[in-house]
């Protein structure tokens, strides 16, 4: 019984292992498994990720599992993170950062970020996400999305983060409206203050140089029986080591690529 | 007025052929061969119409007897009273090159660059009104001739040692720097003439009354002595060039300046002359405001005052807006609270640039950058003292006049009653005829002497002569005299600078390490910038109160947007309407200290109404 017992328990687990392989097989377009730290998603033609890590608890289980549906569209380009927490004493930017690297280190990535210690929404990408996900963007999307988190409601927040997110990465175009107002704001005073120096420069006469002056008048000019009498001499202890260094300097070049990362975001 | 010898025709100074020509025959003469017999006769002298504007007072001269349609200098028509008078002759002209169509042509250019210029200032009937004017000039020459010493040295090492022999260069110096010009007419602007400058002086000629036919001219109201320092000063300045570049001097270490040549290298001023030197005049009158426009009439370099038309202004700037929003758009997007440090910057510059432009109002105002102007006010204002103190002089003489009458008078006829009392006390008290006696009678009369009455010379001091009601004193009239200084802006350029510029670091400084804090860098720097705004506000106010038309109220605009700014950060609220709606009340209202950078602009682009105060013509240039 024993042996059939334990032969019973191998074969549970052997079947277990068949059916998620299988599992793993026959579902093509995702699987999630739950952890008490994150859910994750794998694309499986790029092999990027999405990661929903919500320390701070915001979402109910099934709004993180929407959440990363609606992450998905994001891993054909590179990896992507929900998180949110309740501890970011260093700030949202450098604990954003710290995130990051832990969660990806230096691959391309981009992550939106409750801090609901610093109430802040906050939108961080590296590498070539970054060169996607700019800090302009980062700051009109947050600005775009904030007023959801202000009213408490997360997950609009961030699937509208991530919906616009993937829409800039696609190519396709965002709106701005405070964005807009406020350039349209900046170019007219801009216009007027360019205007009054444009004024200012094709009105003001230029007083005649001291050339033209000279060339204008009649100058002989002459020096003659120059000479140099030497009156007195000054001596001043002045250690030659001290007043210069010699020898050659060091020059150190940085190698391979650095990491490109930054980000914005939003209070709320 | 010159008659052609053929035709008797009105002459004419021909520009293109550089002859005098009559306009009926065509006949052509040589300037200095066309003369008449009052010439002939005082060979110092000429006689001319003078032209003065019963307006502004400005004079202008000609030949011709032909009256003026108008006033170049402030604009007024038909207000000209016209009178012959005899003036020294200058002892060099340099004639018109440059013809009116030259003229024309090279303000119609000038004018094409200039687009926001009102539409009048394009007009060909405007334009139309250029008058060749001579205005004229003293010409310094100055001289360096002498044996210079200047220090110099050098610096060599050996061992641990630096050795610095000390030098006394010397050497002959034998400049000389002939044709200096500087305008000596009080209606001719310094800030024009020098930026009109320079005429080529070897084109000089000597003056003959016959150059200035055709043409009108001003006389040099503005003493000879006024520019002699300045003119030194651009000697000094080539002198100190010339040193520089001496490969001799250059193997010193020496010490050249400005200063230091005039007084070391024997600066002189060898000869003062009067010239006449041609420009193309036209002012342009908009209310109580004047603009110039000047042509060098040798060379063709224009100067103008351009105001500028506030609605093509800002339909300007609406246009130009465009393509900054659109360039912001593709490359900037900033967060409310950054925006709106940026319009606190923006804000502050306005308000500087609004300093700046109150105070060169300012001194435009109070004609501080014209020297000949305030030197011939000067002038006059000394002459008039002179007449007042004469005046007053003859005043007092009078009364002491009328004071010795009435006392000699007063003592006739007191000595008749004295006398007559005394006979009467003798006879009553039947006093001897005594040297005693008389010495008694004395005393008795002195106690209570009929000229010893305060009353007398109070009554005799309440007498106003004519002349002193007539001439007095007026306050006000001293204010417009008073030195530069007292009417330019007396706040230290230096300490404003350090001020700006250790708060500008201070602001970048904490909004960059404020964060490791945990607190917004914005919550310092855009307070700060504000504190840096309020003060350079305040100094602006105060530059604008200076300014009659202004009363300095142009800055506050900028201040209130730094202000809000600042209250909103402070706040901090989380909505970024609160931002937004700051961003757009703060722009507006820095829009409002722009438009009256503008606006004000106007006000130094155009200049005061002229008012030269002569009472018929210059004494001291008559013959």
């Amino acid at each position: 019984m024993q042996t059939f017992s334990g032969n019973k328990r191998n074969i549970f687990a052997i079947l277990f292992l068949v059916l998620f392989v299988l599992g793993n097989s026959l579902l093509p377009g995702w699987m999630t498994y739950a952890s008490e730290a994150a859910t994750t998603y794998q694309n499986a033609d790029t092999k990027y990720q999405a990661i929903c890590k919500d320390d701070a608890d915001l979402l109910s289980a099934a709004e993180e599992k929407s959440m990363l549906e609606a992450m998905q569209p994001i891993t054909q380009y590179g990896n992507v993170a929900f998180v949110s927490t309740n501890h970011a004493s260093a700030g949202t930017s450098a604990y954003a950062q710290s995130e990051y690297s832990q969660l990806f280190g230096t691959s391309a990535a981009t992550m939106f970020v409750i801090d609901m210690d610093n109430r802040q929404i906050y939108i961080y990408s590296g590498q070539e996400m970054y060169k996607e996900l700019t800090k302009s963007y980062a700051n009109t999307i947050t600005d775009n999305v904030y007023k959801y988190a202000s009213s408490g409601d997360y997950y609009t927040c961030a699937s509208e983060a991530f919906a616009q997110m993937y829409a800039v990465i696609d190519g396709q175009r965002i709106a701005k409206p405070m964005k807009n107002i406020s350039n349209v704001m900046l170019a007219i005073a801009l216009a007027i203050l360019i205007n009054y120096f444009v004024v200012r420069f094709v009105s003001d006469a230029r007083k005649p140089k001291e050339n033209a002056l000279f060339d204008a008048m009649k100058v002989t000019q002459s020096i003659k029986n120059f000479d140099a009498d030497l009156r007195y001499t000054d001596k001043k202890y002045c250690p030659q080591s001290s007043s210069s260094s010699s020898g050659g300097g060091f020059s150190g070049g940085g190698g391979g690529g650095g990491f490109s990362g930054g980000g914005g975001g939003h209070s709320f | 007025m010159y008659e052609c010898p053929n035709c008797s025709g009105n002459l004419v100074f021909d520009i293109v052929s550089q002859r005098i020509k009559c306009p009926n025959c065509d006949s052509k003469f040589d300037p200095y061969e066309v003369t008449n017999q009052k010439e002939l006769e005082h060979q110092d002298s000429m006689d001319m119409n003078v032209f003065m504007c019963t307006q502004c007072s400005g004079v202008i001269y000609s030949t011709d007897d032909a009256a003026t349609a108008f006033c170049s200098y402030c604009g007024a028509t038909s207000v000209l009273t016209s009178r012959l008078v005899q003036k020294k002759r200058p002892r060099y002209i340099i004639p018109f090159k440059k013809t009116k169509k030259d003229c024309k042509d090279a303000y119609i250019s000038l004018m094409k660059k200039a687009w926001y210029a009102p539409r009048e200032l394009r007009n060909p009937k405007y334009i139309k009104e250029f008058r060749g004017i001579y205005m004229p000039y003293w010409i310094y020459d100055v001289t360096q001739k002498g044996y210079v010493q200047i220090e110099g040295k050098t610096v060599r090492y050996k061992g641990d040692y630096k050795y610095t022999d000390h030098y006394q260069l010397g050497f002959d110096l034998d400049n000389e720097y002939d044709g200096i010009a500087y305008d000596a007419s009080p209606s001719f602007a310094d800030s024009i003439s020098e930026k009109v400058a320079p005429f080529e002086m070897r084109w000089l000629k000597e003056f003959t009354p016959s150059f200035l036919s055709g043409f009108y001219a001003d006389m040099a109201d503005v003493d000879e002595d006024v520019y002699g320092q300045d003119a030194k000063i651009i000697a000094a300045q080539g002198t100190k060039r010339q040193l520089q570049h001496y490969k001799e001097i250059q193997k010193y270490d020496t010490k050249i300046t400005i200063p230091m040549v005039i007084n070391k290298c024997h600066t002189n001023l060898e000869k003062i002359d009067s010239a006449m030197l041609p420009v193309w005049f036209m002012s342009y009158r908009n209310h109580d405001r004047i603009a110039y426009a000047i042509v060098n009439g040798q060379t063709g370099k224009v100067v103008a005052d351009i105001p500028v038309d506030l609605k093509r202004y800002y339909m300007g700037s609406a246009f130009l807006a465009v393509p900054i929003f659109i360039i912001l758009n593709l490359f900037l997007t900033l967060t409310p609270k950054t925006l709106l440090l940026v319009i606190c910057f923006i804000s502050l510059f306005a308000i500087m640039l609004h300093d700046n432009e109150m105070k060169q109002i300012s001194i435009r105002e109070s004609n501080s950058d014209d020297k000949g102007l305030l030197a011939y006010k000067d002038k006059k204002r000394r002459e008039k003292r002179r007449k007042q103190e004469e005046a007053l002089r003859l005043a007092e003489e009078r009364i002491r006049q009328a004071e010795e009458m009435e006392r000699a008078e007063r003592e006739r006829k007191e000595e008749t009653a004295v006398t007559q009392e005394r006979v009467t006390y003798k006879s009553s008290l039947k006093l001897a005829d005594t040297p005693e006696t008389e010495e008694v009678l004395r005393f008795v009369e002195n106690e209570d002497t009929p000229f010893s009455n305060p009353d007398f010379v109070a009554k005799e001091r309440n007498i106003k002569p004519d002349l002193i009601t007539i001439d007095d004193v007026n306050e006000d009239d001293e204010a417009q005299y008073e030195p530069i200084e007292k009417n330019v802006a007396k706040t230290s350029f230096v300490l404003q600078s350090v001020v700006l510029v250790v708060l500008m670091a201070a602001a970048v400084a904490i909004h960059i390490f404020a964060p490791e804090i945990g607190v917004s860098g914005y919550f310092f720097s855009i307070p700060i910038v504000t504190f840096v705004a309020i003060l350079y506000g305040c100094f602006s106010m105060k530059h604008g109160s200076e300014v009659a038309a202004k009363k300095g109220k142009g800055a506050i605009g900028a201040i209130l947007s730094c202000v809000l700014a600042s209250g909103i950060c402070i706040w901090n609220p989380v909505q970024d309407i609160f931002y937004y709606g700051a961003v757009v009340v703060a722009v507006v209202m820095m829009i409002i200290t722009l438009a009256d950078l503008i606006a004000s602009y106007n006000l130094l682009a155009m200049r005061k109404l002229p008012q030269f105060e002569r009472t018929g013509g210059d004494d001291r240039a008559d013959i």
